[in-house]
């Protein structure tokens, strides 16, 4: 029991051989680390190597003092005046690079604003108000026909009006087809409808979308 | 009969030029630069023994100061304060592996007339080289600056046990060096280089 509260003694005292030779310790610390030394000669011989390493440390010669001229560039450092401290400077070569890259980006910027704006762009979809001749879109229409209108009657409208496809009418007599137009304004579309319209047994149509062509038309 | 508690006349000037340091005083930097700028510069000098580094370096730690000085609580010295500054951006920059910590002495700087000399010289030489960057500088601050151990854990910001678990093996490495032979072989060495 005693042999284990003197190990214990010995290993805590052990840890504060250092703070003993550099005098930082309490009074009672250093009273209970005094006390087992006397009597410890492996602390002992652990003090004076503290000590030598102390001495070591402390007797080399004071490196020199920088001149005041540091806290000029701390206070430059502070106003954001120079951000880098003179031994940061950046190398020349890389204020090249970075100037000249950030130029030829400018260059190609600019070129490609200029190029934009005197060159047309080709339209790539064109609209049904375009007065640019444009490729055959598909259109989709409503059909509306009179009641009891026949299915021979209502071929002879698909066959005008050369439909695609057809969804099957529902009880109203309302069809939905598909149509491959080639018009330029929204007048030709009109002009359409109202061709469609007046062909026998139509009673109404609508324009309800229009498929743009996946190319543009060059 | 009481005892008058103790003062650190030192650490309250320093808090009060702090403070004013906080409120963005420049003449109180001013002052707080003169200070502690030869303590930083050695400090950081004798780790890297670089002169432009410790330069660059110190003007890093009293720039932070500046910055933080809103952030210091009070409840260490103002002095283990900007240490702990200085502790954290040398460690940052072994890490980032921008610098490395060499032997805490300039070998030719020792005093060398006498046999004890040359031997601690060559104990130096072998020894602290040796140790981890973190021993390397527990060793500095316990002996250069004089910290005691709460002071090196508030520095470190780190526990009382690890400081005191550095220095021991610190203490441990040195003696297994030196005790087998006076002039231990550079595999020896580096088999202390974790």
């Amino acid at each position: 029991m005693i042999e284990e509260t003197t190990s214990t003694q010995h290993e805590q005292v052990s840890l504060l051989l250092p703070w003993f030779v550099n005098n930082t310790l309490d009074d009672m610390e250093r009273e209970i680390v005094q006390n087992h030394i006397d009597e410890c000669s492996e602390c002992e011989k652990d003090v004076a190597l503290y000590s030598s390493l102390r001495s070591a440390v402390t007797r080399s010669s004071p490196t020199p003092i920088l001149p005041n001229a540091n806290l000029t560039r701390l206070l430059d450092s502070i106003d954001g005046a120079k951000v880098f401290p003179s031994t940061r400077r950046i190398p020349r070569f890389r204020i090249t690079l970075v100037a000249s890259l950030t130029a030829t980006l400018v260059v190609t910027a600019l070129t490609l604003i200029y190029q934009a704006r005197t060159q047309p762009v080709p339209t790539r979809f064109q609209t049904a108000t375009s007065a640019v001749p444009v490729a055959a879109m598909d259109y989709v229409l409503n059909v509306h026909f009179a009641a009891g209108t026949e299915a021979a009657d209502r071929d002879k409208v698909w066959r005008e009006i050369d439909a695609r496809s057809i969804t099957p009418g529902d009880a109203e007599g309302l069809y939905q087809v598909t149509v491959k137009l080639r018009v330029s304004t929204l007048e030709e579309l009109e002009q359409y409808t109202r061709d469609v319209q007046s062909l026998t047994s139509v009673q109404s149509i609508e324009v309800v979308a229009m498929q743009l062509p996946l190319k543009p038309s060059m | 009969m009481q005892t008058k508690p103790k003062i650190d006349v030192s650490n309250e000037q320093e808090l009060s030029l702090l403070r004013r340091v906080a409120d963005k005083d420049r003449d109180a930097l001013t002052e707080l630069f003169h200070t502690y700028h030869a303590r930083l510069f050695k400090f950081v000098f004798r780790l890297t023994h670089s002169y432009t580094i410790a330069d660059e370096m110190v003007n890093d730690i009293m720039l932070l100061v500046w910055q933080k000085a809103n952030t210091f609580r009070g409840e260490s010295k103002v002095s283990t304060w900007i240490f702990g500054i200085a502790y954290r951006q040398t460690m940052r920059r072994v890490t980032q592996k921008q610098i490395r910590i060499v032997t805490s002495l300039d070998l030719d700087q020792l005093p060398s007339d006498d046999g004890a000399s040359l031997e601690l010289e060559n104990w130096i030489r072998h020894g602290l080289k040796a140790l981890p960057a973190a021993q390397q500088i527990t060793v500095e601050l316990v002996f250069f600056l004089g910290l005691s151990y709460q002071e090196v854990a508030a520095v470190c910001d780190c526990s009382v046990n690890t400081v005191k678990t550095r220095m021991f093996h610190a203490r441990k490495k040195l003696k297994t060096l030196l005790e087998p032979s006076v002039e231990p072989t550079s595999s020896e060495i580096e088999k202390f280089d974790d």
